[in-house]
């Protein structure tokens, strides 16, 4: 397959007072085209600093990518000029956030930031521009489309003022989304409608998508491969079904046993001990890890290894493969 | 075993007006509500934004008062106590709230944060609330070294400690929890989920668990309401309805969920939004979104057993 954004041996590290602090370290992330592919972590694992990265945005300008490639259609973002990256962003790769009242801004009607961005974007006049937002709002299911253009951000609901942000990211037709825990501020039924509107942006636009979260079991829906991040590292990758069917990393399993289950009851929940700590050499899980030996903290860092590039493990000692069921 | 505490027919509506002279109206965040839990028991409260969870449990801890109806605790009713009783049921229902990192005071230490509903309510010595703030640490998972900490020190799973820590501080009999794991991560919800459950193993407590997580809700609670606009449209044991969900709505919750274990699940797009609790429809308040709804939808729909020995209700016409 056609390889859209493939990010190699990415390093950001963040200077503060005390001194530099490694934020992310990837050491292979790909992304196909027409693909979905979800960055899985807890708080602090480097999901949103590897948006950052390919964004070049970075919530403070302390950080910097100090190390590595970032392919972008085969051209290096990280050597690229601010105003270069200003053309791409919004029409090449863009992003939706959280919370989707942070990026509206509060005293302009929705649709006066969607026709600026798209005259911007793709060259045309205001009237050209005013048609193909409304036709994206139509496409996101918001009632009267054309009206909506001269609602303002706090007259709509949570599930409606992420319909607008996703009809905005689509109207210029990225080729890459960067979806940013889009749906966990939202309600299940209006997380459903989120989700199916991102699965049509690949399906229809053939749109790739980064689709980064912490909850594993909406990942499992929508994503063919998945990353599972800890401490600034991607430790697992491979196809969604595969990982979930036999993960490799001791902490995937752990973070796939701790979810609590509708189908079958446990008395007690399985609990990965102890807190992240930075300061380790080695495997960075090594001091919470139970299958841990001397030798995980003594010799560097794991790299990703596996069969095939459908299932890799950051492990020196990965569990062993789960056989299919045929 | 006997109710700790029935609420029955309560009712809270908030008064709005439209512009200066417009017409009065009512957002009816709680709807004629009738439930009671049990001593020992966890019961769950399911329902999306706006369904009127929180008013509930608010109305519940007395920082509203109600429209109509009451609220029956340990036999007494809970508005209309005389000034001790008043105290004592202040001690007795507690809260753990849902973002632990705005539920306590930056620049209080952790142990003053504990010790604040000591000083309220118990006469002790500077020294004994020092120990009995220890003890509390101790009591949800914490080294006695957090005493003397601040609130920015600590991650989110250890503050969500401290709530508890806080709430529990009084021995109350009913402890309100507010998405308390909501705003965690997945392996640190499970952390607090066991403690929860260990707390009320060893010390009794009853639950009143508010979410809408359902996988969480299933793993907690005995019994469940499932809330809309503010009624209660299905009700009963939490095993059965996870079996069979009878309420459009409460299936319509159900499948919206994605979980590891569903195979076939499919993303589908389900129109609509709850709609405004600003006089809501006098029929079933679920109707406009309803795939089966029909005319009879439009008169007013009542909570009834699906079966004569269950306890399981539902207030949808079309299963009578």
């Amino acid at each position: 397959m056609d390889v859209l954004l493939d990010m190699k041996n990415v390093k950001v590290d963040i200077k503060t007072r005390s001194g530099t602090f490694a934020a992310l370290d990837l050491e292979h992330l790909w992304i196909n085209r027409g693909e979905t592919v979800a960055l899985v972590g807890e708080t602090g694992s480097g999901k949103s600093m590897t948006a950052s990265a390919i964004m070049k945005l970075f919530p403070t300008n302390k950080a910097k990518i100090t190390n590595g490639e970032i392919l972008f259609e085969g051209q290096d973002l990280v050597s690229w000029s601010e105003r270069k990256m200003e053309k791409v962003r919004g029409k090449s790769m863009t992003m939706i956030f959280q919370d989707p009242m942070s990026s509206l801004n509060p005293v302009f009607p929705i649709g006066e930031p969607m026709v600026r961005m798209i005259c911007k974007h793709l060259g045309v006049g205001k009237k050209e521009a005013k048609k193909t937002a409304i036709e994206a709002l139509s496409f996101v299911g918001l009632p009267d489309p054309k009206g909506m253009m001269k609602r303002y951000p706090h007259e709509l609901s949570g599930g409606q003022r992420q319909r607008v942000m996703i009809s905005m990211a689509m109207a210029c037709k990225p080729k890459l989304l960067i979806a940013d825990e889009p749906t966990t501020a939202l309600d299940v039924t209006i997380q459903l409608q989120i989700l199916y509107l991102i699965n049509q942006m690949k399906e229809k636009q053939g749109t790739s998508i980064l689709f980064i979260t912490h909850n594993l079991s909406v990942v499992s829906h929508i994503a063919d491969r998945i990353a599972i991040m800890y401490g600034g590292r991607i430790i697992e990758t491979g196809r969604t079904k595969e990982v979930f069917r036999s993960p490799r990393h001791p902490y995937t399993k752990m973070l796939i046993d701790a979810i609590p289950s509708v189908t079958n009851d446990r008395e007690r929940l399985p609990v990965i001990e102890g807190m992240i700590d930075r300061s380790i050499e080695g495997c960075p899980f090594a001091n919470r890890c139970p299958k841990a030996r001397r030798e995980c903290s003594t010799q560097g860092m794991p790299k990703l290894e596996g069969s095939s590039q459908d299932h890799m493990a950051a492990c020196f000692f990965p569990l062993e493969e789960v056989p299919a069921l045929v | 075993m006997s109710e700790l505490i029935e609420v029955k027919n309560l009712k809270k509506y908030f008064p709005v007006r439209k512009g200066l002279f417009g017409k009065k109206h009512f957002v009816h965040a709680v709807d004629d509500i009738t439930f009671s839990i049990k001593q020992g028991e966890c019961f769950g409260l399911v329902g999306e934004s706006g369904c009127g969870k929180s008013t509930l449990s608010r109305t519940i801890l007395r920082s509203y008062n109600p429209t109509e109806g009451t609220i029956t605790f340990s036999n007494k009713d809970l508005f209309s106590l005389n000034k001790q009783d008043e105290k004592q049921s202040r001690k007795d229902i507690q809260m753990v709230f849902q973002d632990p990192y705005w539920s306590v005071n930056p620049k209080m230490t952790i142990g003053s944060i504990i010790e604040e509903p000591i000083v309220t309510h118990l006469k002790l010595t500077k020294k004994e609330r020092e120990a009995e703030a220890k003890r509390l640490l101790h009591e949800v998972g914490l080294s006695p070294d957090f005493y003397s900490r601040y609130p920015h020190q600590l991650s989110g799973g250890q503050r969500q400690r401290v709530g508890i820590a806080r709430a529990i501080a009084l021995n109350p009999k009913l402890i309100i929890l507010d998405e308390p794991t909501s705003a965690l991560d997945m392996s640190v919800q499970a952390q607090i989920l066991n403690l929860l459950k260990d707390l009320q193993r060893s010390k009794g407590f009853t639950y009143l668990f508010i979410s809408h997580d359902l996988s969480v809700i299933k793993h907690m609670c005995s019994r469940l309401a499932v809330m809309y606009l503010g009624e209660i449209v299905e009700m009963g044991e939490a095993s059965k309805i996870f079996k069979k969900p009878e309420h459009p709505y409460t299936k319509l919750l159900f499948n919206s969920l994605p979980t590891l274990e569903q195979t076939d699940f499919t993303l589908s797009m389900f129109e609509g939004e709850m709609p405004k609790a600003i006089d809501p429809p006098k029929g079933c308040r679920f109707a406009s979104r309803c795939k089966y709804a029909v005319d009879a939808c439009s008169k007013k729909q009542e909570l009834f057993f699906i079966n004569e020995e269950s306890s399981h209700q539902v207030r949808c016409h079309l299963l009578k």
